[in-house]
């Protein structure tokens, strides 16, 4: 019993407990957030209820891109809004009848099955700021929570 | 030597302890903490309503934490409100969900102004049973809020949404 507990060499086993032990703390605690996905706004790319996690290293050595699907935090990490990056610094972006504008040109989206008629007006990006959205748009605009957000708000890249 | 190391070891544990039980007793912020946690309990409906009476008392429980002139601000489609009287009663008038709904406040960040003022930012997450799936849905919004010490207890007196993204 004690060899199966504790292997043939205890002290080897304590080290390889204490690595795995390290190795997990480091995974989950500081590169890898989990999270589970709550409401439709990501569908058909997320559904409801799914796992996931944010690679909080995605963006140490490059800026999030447009396509990248994001975490942004609200008040802590606890709590992250998980959208789709399509407007970048300094573009101006509008919806137009459900088509995303940049600097005037229709963005394609092939992840986006269906679009309802949304307007939105333009804006223009500033320095640090990202346009986020999800991929449901048959939802009505009311009920689908987008908009500017901060790079600093951008906690990670999602892992899959 | 051997009792100059005791001696030292005796001040740090002494030091450890004082400060612990500083954190734990005495700081503004933990009793801050522990206020707003009272609160999202208060501002918790069980299943079913919990009763007239259940209710009643939760109601009466919220002047405990708001200032007699808290300013309120729930969204620019929504008119401030702006005394505790006229929130309670918006909460009183206030029909729960059959499915009951759990609050808690995440991330909360205290930071204090002086000593009898603080500012409280946090995630107010806001768990329901949805009706069709009986599964719990999810809503949380960013919240900034003023406090103040008032007779021996911090009390909220302005609370306003944060945008976390902002729509043209």
């Amino acid at each position: 019993m004690r060899n199966v507990l504790f292997g043939s060499n205890p002290r080897h086993t304590a080290i390889r407990v204490v690595v795995l032990v390290a190795a997990a703390a480091v995974t989950f605690g500081v590169i890898l957030l989990p999270v589970r996905l709550s409401g439709i706004s990501m569908e058909p790319t997320y559904y409801d209820g799914a796992l996931n996690f944010a690679n909080r290293l995605a963006f140490a050595w490059r800026q999030p891109a447009r396509g990248d699907i994001v975490a942004i935090r609200m008040a802590g990490p606890s709590v992250v809004y998980v959208k789709r990056i399509v407007g970048l610094p300094g573009e101006r972006v509008e919806i137009e009848m459900g088509t995303v504008i940049i600097d005037g040109r229709p963005l394609a989206e092939p992840a986006v099955i269906y679009k309802a008629p949304w307007n939105v007006p333009a804006l223009t990006l500033g320095n640090g700021e990202y346009f986020v959205i999800g991929d449901n748009r048959a939802m009505t605009v009311q009920n689908h929570d987008f908009g500017r957000t901060t790079r600093e708000r951008i906690v990670g890249k999602m892992l899959f | 030597m051997r009792t100059n190391g005791s001696v030292y070891v005796s001040v740090v544990v002494a030091l450890l302890v004082a400060y612990f039980s500083y954190q734990w007793w005495y700081n503004p912020r933990r009793a801050i903490k522990r206020q707003l946690g009272e609160l999202a309990a208060t501002l918790s409906v069980p299943p079913g309503g919990g009763g007239d009476i259940d209710r009643l008392a939760r109601v009466a429980r919220l002047r405990n934490y708001f200032a007699p002139d808290v300013r309120i601000s729930t969204g620019a489609s929504r008119p401030e409100l702006t005394s505790r009287d006229a929130l309670v009663g918006a909460v009183a008038a206030w029909t729960p969900p059959a499915g009951g709904w759990n609050v808690t406040f995440v991330d909360v960040q205290i930071s204090l102004e002086s000593d009898t003022t603080a500012r409280a930012y946090m995630t107010v997450e806001i768990a329901s049973p949805d009706p069709r799936t009986g599964q719990p849905a999810y809503d949380a919004r960013e919240v900034r809020a003023e406090l103040a010490e008032q007779e021996g207890a911090w009390v909220i007196t302005t609370a306003e949404p944060v945008q976390t993204l902002q729509r043209p």
